[in-house]
């Protein structure tokens, strides 16, 4: 694609816009609507094949705890669990997985998950990450596509103060080239080009230095400009320079214009005589080039295949525990996807879709390998049974944010403070707020902020990567110290009013309270062996009965059964 | 030298069972030397196993700088050369305190590594290897040794030393595929970890019955539902009882006021002396972490201030460990991840270059007070005795007296501890 002529910014993006708009307008219309809801045909391509897998459904407790991990972070309460097993409607999973998605909380794990992407935890420099979060939780609740998503984050240069949050992935980069070109390609694109920064990729023949600087040129030419007048850095970008590179290997040197991985060149435009060559500035403000290579990015970034196919694997690996190509940010011939047509038809059909996130994540819901229980694996190695298509569903670790505010639920912090809440609103609405429905219409800011200062101290805990790096959560002996002699999680245990402890002093029956106790921290019922386990180490200590259900419930909240998402 | 006033014997109380058979649960005073005759206690430490003190200087030190000045020439940098208890060899003036220990030490000035990234590089230096394989890392240096030394002795056998806002380079790569066993406990700031005091209202009694009931909850559970991560979380629980148990290990306020006075006040002194207190407790390998190197910009200052705060430690530290006998059996390494450019950049920095470069070693099967390879005038290639990274760690194996073709296993896949290589038989005692 060469601009001939000069065309204004402005003028630019919105061309590549419409192409965009154009492009999935007409593949929608190329292929006659389906039909075929997508989890039936990934059903069809996993399960119906001739010697496949034949899958166990889960249990209805093990599901539900599954689905509102995935979807909203953190484990079902108590009553939910119970209401969801005395539920006997047909399509209750179904009716469950819309529930989740429409719920505050799916927006806000939403978010959680795309600032670990986009943001790797960075500190913040030059936007407060409030902002940021605030942002992607609006677009989550509104269900913004993912290619608008990423439009706004790849094309706004932060002057505009009402998108200047979506800056946050360059300005906290502080429009580093070598950080953006790595980042851009690993999470817009699912490869990660790191090592091809200084030659080609030696143990990656598809990850070429040319692909690593043909990104770098889009925003080579991108600087950090302190704006005074406006007192906040911004984006500016210079009107020219080239984007040369050496391999550090060969020595070979190469030179390139911006193009991501095969896609096409975008060449400068080449100028009329008396055109304007210097970008151009107002007194103060950060320069605008006669043509910007960077708003040449968002289009094709979205334009080529691979970013549809990056953010289908990723959002599998959200639900699946293992992405089809796997890891998520290495796709190259030589780590091939585990079923390269269930990847082809995940990549087409949310662009179909028209990248809508809520919709994709809701048909991977109700696939029967979604609802079905993870292959039992006494010996502990972790065999891909024969005959399956290399696909499974994953045992898989909660993440830190998941596994402290799970722990907020379980211990029944969330009851205490929403009763606390509740008891602070007037006295005429105190009545409403307390019927069962109403309960949700307490502001789930008010509860999170309540709540977040405990829940960042167990999360900083659990993250074992620097930040900048992909999101790892090794397992250490320091955490384990930190569950068995740190202040948090016998704090969150103590009883206070409305939390599990207190609900279950209260309880002489046993049998309820080995109920209340299992529903609630492990999201399951008990089996009768587990009441009797309850009931004899009770028996055991009749004297001191509160330390011996407070020590129960810590079992439970540090067991294998809890960490885990299965 | 022997001084025998270095000694406090109230401070150390010595049992012959701790010290051969690895550490009872609870129980009065940890392993060490007191009350012994140098000799007896060299003895009791040589039957005890080998162990390895790892000082890893993150970033990469400058050669120039250090191990290999080239003083009044090209690249050399405005330090002199300093002479050395070594005869006929001379170090950079920025080490003077190590130049007078130097004689323990043997140091090697023909390295060639290939490898001028920070991670990867770090992998090879630490791993023995020069990445992964399909499917997988390779275990490092100290998750290997603490698995073919380690058993019976003083848990944790693997410890890493290193500053709190240095995580990451605690964390790279470590126990692999041998499992959560052989993982490495890292404590920071030179304290012990955090939260190995249970809180007052659980007594002895209470917390053994909280494993109990944590136990069996998982008990059902794992015949469901096991896998490496399983494992390793609930070994987390086991590792951490073991450390409950080993928290004096590091007390450092256990050490003796003069001493903490040698060792100086600062962050890698203190590290320097945990290292030395651990080592003396027989735990099997020990990594140190000084930062960083990674000079890219006003190299000169920056190596004159973190060899400054290297220098006087080390030094103490290896008197030290001569002093107690533990030489004999405590293989001394001190490297980074490669070396720096001969060329000096327009920042005053120097860039990271493997293609000639320096460490010393020395100590448990090692031939003191040698210099073995040697560059050109100009510190810009290697014209004698080189030697690449596994080499290197065929030379680590047999000085402790381990066959470096020697398998580990990944499952039942056997892999070598480190790539083909020689090792330098010119050093090895």
């Amino acid at each position: 694609m060469k601009l001939e002529h000069l065309v204004p910014l402005r003028v630019q993006i919105l061309f590549a816009l419409i192409i965009i708009v154009g492009l999935s307008f007409g593949s929608s219309q190329a292929n006659a609507d389906p039909g075929v809801a997508l989890h039936h045909e990934i059903d069809r391509l996993l399960v119906s094949v001739p010697g496949a897998l034949v899958l166990q459904p889960a249990d209805d407790s093990e599901f539900l705890r599954r689905v509102s991990l995935d979807l909203t972070g953190q484990i079902p309460s108590g009553a939910a669990v119970r209401e969801f097993l005395m539920d006997h409607a047909t399509d209750k999973r179904a009716v469950v997985i819309d529930r989740l998605l429409e719920s505050p909380a799916y927006s806000r794990q939403m978010q959680q998950v795309f600032d670990t992407w986009l943001m790797q935890r960075r500190p913040d420099r030059n936007v407060p990450n409030e902002q940021w979060t605030s942002y992607l939780r609006e677009a989550f609740s509104t269900n913004k596509p993912w290619d608008q998503l990423a439009i706004e984050v790849l094309g706004s240069d932060g002057t505009n103060p009402q998108t200047r949050a979506a800056a946050k992935f360059y300005l906290d980069r502080e429009c580093n080239t070598d950080d953006l070109a790595r980042d851009i390609s690993a999470v817009f694109l699912g490869r990660n080009h790191r090592c091809a920064q200084c030659h080609d990729h030696p143990i990656v023949p598809d990850y070429k230095q040319s692909d690593y600087f043909g990104i770098a040129a889009f925003v080579d030419r991108t600087f950090l400009f302190d704006d005074k007048v406006r007192k906040q850095k911004v984006m500016a970008e210079k009107a020219e320079g080239v984007t040369a590179f050496t391999s550090a290997l060969t020595q070979i040197r190469g030179v390139t214009p911006p193009r991501i991985l095969d896609g096409p060149e975008f060449c400068d435009p080449i100028l009329e005589k008396g055109d304007s060559t210097a970008a151009s500035s107002a007194e103060g403000a950060p320069p605008i080039p006669p043509f910007s290579r960077r708003a040449q990015l968002p289009a094709a970034v979205v334009l080529h295949p691979a970013f549809s196919r990056n953010m289908a694997n990723r959002l599998w690996a959200l639900m699946f525990g293992r992405g089809i190509v796997d890891p998520v940010d290495l796709d190259h011939a030589g780590n091939p996807p585990a079923h390269p047509v269930l990847l082809q038809l995940l990549s087409e059909r949310f662009v179909q879709m028209h990248y809508d996130i809520r919709a994709f994540l809701r048909e991977l819901a109700l696939t029967e390998l979604y609802g079905s229980a993870l292959p039992s694996s006494p010996t502990g190695s972790a065999q891909i049974p024969p005959g399956n298509s290399g696909v499974t569903l994953a045992l898989r670790k909660l993440t830190p944010e998941q596994l402290a505010w799970s722990w907020l639920r379980a211990t029944g912090q969330v009851d205490a403070e929403l009763q606390l809440l509740v008891s602070e609103l007037p006295s005429d609405d105190q009545k409403s707020a307390t019927s069962a429905g109403s309960l949700r219409s307490i502001n789930d800011s008010k509860l999170y902020e309540r709540l977040t200062v405990d829940a960042q101290k167990v999360i900083k805990v659990f993250v074992t990567s620097l930040p900048g790096e992909a999101s790892r959560s090794e397992t250490t002996a320091e955490q384990a110290l930190y569950l068995l002699n740190g202040p948090i999680l016998r704090k969150w245990i103590s009883p206070r009013p409305g939390n599990l402890l207190d609900r279950l002093m209260h309880e002489t029956s046993e049998i309820q309270l080995t109920e209340e106790l299992f529903l609630n921290v492990l999201s399951r019922p008990p089996v009768s062996q587990e009441t009797s386990w309850v009931q004899e180490t009770l028996a055991a200590s009749p004297a001191e009965r509160v330390t011996t259900i407070s020590d129960l419930i810590e079992a439970l909240l540090t067991s294998t059964e809890f960490r885990f998402n299965h | 030298m022997w001084k025998s006033s270095r000694y406090h014997a109230a401070e150390h109380q010595f049992s012959r069972r701790t010290f051969l058979g690895g550490l009872a649960a609870g129980g009065a005073g940890l392993g060490g030397l007191a009350g012994l005759s140098r000799r007896a206690a060299a003895e009791q430490i040589k039957s005890s196993g080998k162990r390895v003190l790892l000082l890893f200087q993150h970033g990469g030190l400058s050669q120039f700088e250090s191990w290999d000045p080239k003083p009044n020439t090209e690249f050399g940098g405005p330090f002199a050369a300093i002479p050395t208890s070594i005869p006929g060899v001379a170090v950079s003036e920025l080490l003077p305190y190590t130049a007078r220990q130097l004689h323990h030490l043997t140091i090697l000035r023909g390295l060639s590594t290939e490898d001028t990234l920070h991670d990867s590089a770090r992998v090879r230096m630490i791993t023995g290897r020069s990445q992964g394989f399909v499917g997988g890392q390779y275990p490092s240096f100290g998750a290997v040794c603490g698995k073919l030394l380690g058993a019976g002795r003083t848990q944790p056998a693997y410890v890493k030393l290193t500053g709190r806002d240095n995580w990451h380079l605690a964390s790279l790569v470590d126990a692999a595929f041998l499992g959560p066993e052989c993982a490495p406990v890292v404590a920071f700031d030179e304290s012990a970890p955090d939260h190995l005091v249970p809180p007052a209202e659980l007594d002895a009694a209470r917390l053994a019955r909280l494993d109990s009931l944590r136990n069996q909850a998982n008990a059902r559970f794992e015949r469901q539902r096991k896998s490496d991560e399983t494992a390793a979380y609930q070994s987390s629980f086991d590792k951490a009882r073991q450390l409950m148990r080993q928290k004096d290990l590091f007390n450092l306020s256990r050490e003796s006021a003069a001493d903490h006075a040698r060792y100086g006040s600062e962050p890698f002194g203190q590290r320097c002396l945990l290292a030395r207190r651990l080592l003396e407790h027989d735990c099997t390998f020990v990594k140190l972490n000084h930062l960083n190197y990674d000079a890219h910009f006003e190299n000169f200052d920056n190596h004159l201030r973190l060899l400054g705060e290297f220098d006087r430690p080390f030094a103490t530290l290896l008197e030290d460990l001569d002093h107690r006998g533990m030489l004999d059996t405590t293989l001394v390494i001190v490297m980074g991840e490669f070396g720096r450019t001969p060329k000096v950049n327009s920042s005053i920095g120097r860039d990271h270059w493997a293609k000639s470069w320096s460490m010393v070693l020395g100590g448990c099967g090692i031939k003191p007070g040698m210099v073995w390879g040697g560059t050109n005038a100009t510190g810009t290639e290697v014209v004698d005795g080189q030697v690449t990274a596994f080499d290197l760690f065929h030379t680590f194996y047999r000085a402790l007296g381990l066959d470096p073709n020697t398998h580990i296993y990944n499952g039942d896949q056997p892999l070598t501890l480190t790539e083909s290589g020689k090792p330098i038989t010119e050093i090895l005692a």
